[in-house]
């Protein structure tokens, strides 16, 4: 496990991240939890399996009454569908509700309404007890047992093989993109497993 | 001649005053052009221009965001006090802290400090506040276009840059003058102000309850207050700011009388009468309709109240805060338990209610929520005779008994005997459902026919629970040699002004009530729960505390004879 700030590597690789650091950069094994959520269409998904079913997949956490920090992640994620599809259009975002109480698959469907976030970016809500799940197998439980105080993280996997990348701030939508084609190409060329 | 100089010198210097005076608020560029505070206001808490566009902002270094997801209220919230999110700090905008220069002040310290664990980013952030000179017209709009401040410092990303043109930025400028400037009614120097309401035919013994309850728990606090307060008198250094801001809460309890209609007029006069900062918990019969549109007038939080009808609102621009949707969350889960198995088939069902002051409402309610679906199909709606001739009128709708899927009974009181004859009758295999206010009589159906046919909704914590904090206020009650006649009552009584006093921890000398009711917003989620429900929590313009329901079935050798056939269900 490493943790950089994301200027570190700008030297090694030709694509230039932001300026200064918003954000800082890991890699882990983390194993998604094999529980049942629900999507803003009301449909059952196995979060595990639904996982496995991308060949990429990018995961990060909002809830929809969130004041400032969620609009601000769901519109990067909205924003960074773009970019990453240049890359490589093969992936799926998911946001996961912090609040599923509260987040009803119809408050997600207005929400991503309201964020265009488009047909990339998928919502998941269930039980709470699975999403402390989720949020423990990525090491992501926040403190004090309230949500204000979830810190924004993004998580990153090439393939089923790969581990996780974490991004832990608010990483910009066009970083985004960048560590996906930096960890794309990593991968291709030299098969060389971060760690 | 002498004086007359002088007089002449006096004026002279009043005049030079006066030109100092207005040479500090005023900068060139707002001098031709005083800004529209309701369209500044417009901008900030909806996003919107004065030419009725969205403005518009890049955030997080490249994205272009826009409207009333971004709007400073957002972040900043309504009191312009900011928050604590995500790790970040988003620090205050009010009037007074943008228009004076920030210098290291403790109280904003204590603050910032006191909000929750925070993360390493936010605290370096607090504890070595920047330094910059107050704002004007110029500087704001420079700082808000490059995130730059006018002490030079750069801005995190989280805030977005944005692109006002002068009409924009002189409007919005001329909001942030007013925004909390001055504080909140019913704050005086040594005490705080709470409103207790209580409607008129309420059960006196219940609200007694409550009220005991409350003042059992302000005489506690307030001897912890008023130790501190003295405490300043003679060590008036150590703390003394912080203790400075501790006032005394002092309940006043608005007894309201005669018809609903009649209500604000009472309410306003109280207000009139003695200025409350907010109201905590309290107590009516019928809807809390009109009290809370009292609240949304008078912009007065309201915290908590004891009742089955919260009014049912879009939550934005809402004062009230509610444990839960009451009575219409119970007619919802009914809903969703009737409709939920075999989904794709219709189902007949029968409403039976009393047309008393919950029956006849809730009735018009479930025919609403009726109306709005395909899965469920009404075929009639009955009035619950009296107990005397209820077997009469179940003998005489054997047919349609048997012909429906689900009877859905509200009735309006009397619950026990209306189960005890229920319990006397064959209803086929049709399903029973009522309220949770029945289901305390469940033990009346154990060993009867209907007991496995007859379901309750029950939209709190089930017994079975376990929560290490009701024994504390158990201990708490018992101390205070209070007489418990409803536990639930009392744990919600003490609750809703723990809560306050929670946030008015927090508040320090920001005796706004926006703000009080931000600080709410926050402190339910991380709040010790005495399993009133499973699970409270708000959010940002959320106003209710628990969001759903158990279905649960009579059961003997179980805690009040019930036990769940559901998971936790939100409707
Ligand atoms: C997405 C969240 C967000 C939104 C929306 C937002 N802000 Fe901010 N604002 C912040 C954060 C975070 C800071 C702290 C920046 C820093 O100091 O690094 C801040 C700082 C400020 C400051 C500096 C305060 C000081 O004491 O110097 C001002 C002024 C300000 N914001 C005004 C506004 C106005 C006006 C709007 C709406 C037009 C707005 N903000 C919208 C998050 C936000």
């Amino acid at each position: 496990m490493f943790a950089t700030a994301n200027e570190g590597y700008a030297a090694e690789h030709s694509v230039q991240p932001a300026k200064h650091k918003s954000y800082v950069r890991s890699a882990h094994n983390y194993k998604v939890p094999d529980v049942t959520m629900t999507t803003a269409h009301g449909e059952q998904v196995n979060v595990a399996t639904l996982l496995a079913a991308e060949e990429s997949a990018i995961i990060s956490f909002v809830f929809t009454s969130c004041a400032g920090v969620c609009p601000m992640i769901s519109a990067t994620m909205a924003s960074a569908t773009k970019g990453l599809d240049t890359v490589d259009p093969d992936y799926g975002i998911y946001l996961v509700s912090l609040d599923p109480e509260y987040d009803t698959p119809e408050r997600l469907t207005s929400y991503a309404e309201r964020f265009n976030t488009g047909s990339k970016v998928h919502f998941l809500t269930g039980d709470v007890e699975d999403v402390r799940a989720f949020l423990q197998s990525v090491d992501s439980v926040y403190e004090g047992g309230n949500k204000m105080n979830h810190q924004p993280i993004t998580l990153m996997r090439i393939d089923d093989s790969a581990e996780w990348l974490r991004f832990d701030g608010m990483i910009s939508g066009k970083s985004i993109a960048e560590e996906y084609q930096r960890a794309k190409s990593i991968n291709h060329t030299a098969s060389i497993a971060i760690r | 001649m002498l004086n007359l100089t002088m007089a002449a010198v006096r004026f002279t210097a009043v005049l030079l005053l006066m030109g100092t005076i207005t040479c500090l608020f005023s900068t060139p560029a707002d001098a031709d052009n005083s800004g529209n505070v309701k369209l500044g206001k417009r901008i900030y808490e909806q996003g919107i221009g004065h030419n009725g566009e969205p403005v518009t902002a890049v955030g997080q270094g490249d994205i272009e965001v826009f409207g009333s997801d971004f709007a400073c209220t957002r972040c900043h919230r309504r009191s312009g006090f900011g928050a604590s999110e995500g790790g970040y700090y988003i620090p205050p905008i009010t009037a007074t802290y943008l228009f004076e220069a920030r210098r290291v002040q403790r109280s904003d310290r204590y603050r910032a400090l006191f909000i929750d664990p925070q993360s390493p980013r936010q605290s370096a952030y607090v504890r070595s506040p920047r330094i910059r000179p107050a704002y004007n017209l110029e500087s704001l709009h420079k700082t808000l276009a490059t995130g730059v401040d006018p002490g030079n410092n750069n801005f995190q990303d989280l805030m977005p840059r944005y692109q006002l043109d002068s009409t924009d930025m002189n409007n919005l400028y001329a909001y942030l003058q007013t925004l909390s400037a001055e504080i909140s009614p019913g704050v005086d120097a040594r005490n705080i102000h709470y409103g207790v309401v209580v409607g008129p035919d309420v059960d006196p013994v219940r609200a007694d309850a409550m009220l005991v309850t409350m003042n059992a728990f302000v005489t506690w606090m307030n001897e912890r207050i008023s130790g501190d307060q003295r405490m300043n008198q003679f060590f008036p250094y150590d703390g003394a700011d912080v203790r400075d801001w501790l006032r005394k809460i002092e309940l006043h309890v608005w007894r309201l009388e005669g018809q609903q209609s009649g209500w604000k007029k009472q309410l306003q006069a109280k207000l009139q009468e003695q200025p409350v900062f907010a109201l905590v918990n309290g107590m009516v019969k019928q809807s809390w309709a009109p009290i809370a549109e009292f609240c949304n007038d008078h912009a007065i939080p309201c915290i908590l109240p004891i009742t089955d009808f919260p009014a049912l609102a879009d939550s934005q621009g809402q004062y009230t805060v509610y444990y839960d949707r009451g009575l219409y969350l119970e007619a919802e889960l009914m809903l969703d338990f009737i409709s939920k198995p075999y989904a794709d088939k219709q189902k007949n069902i029968l409403l039976w209610h009393g047309n008393g002051q919950t029956g006849k409402p809730m009735s018009d309610y479930f025919r609403e929520l009726l109306s709005q679906q395909k899965q469920v199909k009404l075929s009639k709606v009955q009035i619950l005779p009296d107990s005397d001739d209820l077997d009469d009128f179940i003998n005489a709708n054997k047919k349609r008994i048997e012909a429906a899927d689900a009877i859905v009974i509200w009735p309006d009181a009397d619950a026990e005997s209306l189960l005890e004859t229920l319990s006397r009758h064959d209803f086929s295999d049709t399903m029973l459902i009522m309220p949770q206010s029945v289901a305390k009589f469940a033990q009346v159906l154990l060993g009867t026919d209907i007991a496995g046919q007859t379901y309750f909704t029950y939209p709190r914590a089930l017994a079975s629970g376990y929560y290490p904090e009701t024994y504390r206020l158990q201990g708490w009650m018992n101390s205070r040699g209070l007489e418990v006649i409803d536990q639930r009552l009392h744990f919600k009584s003490h609750y809703g002004l723990m809560i306050v006093f929670d946030a008015m921890r927090h508040i320090f000398n920001n005796f706004h009530r926006d703000y009080f009711l931000e600080l709410v917003e926050h402190e339910v989620e991380g709040s010790k729960n005495p399993g009133l429900y499973p699970r409270m929590s708000l959010g940002p313009d959320q106003r209710y505390l628990s969001k759903g329901g158990y279905i649960v079935k009579a059961a003997d050798q179980q805690p009040d004879y019930i036990a769940a056939v559901t998971d936790w269900i939100i409707p």
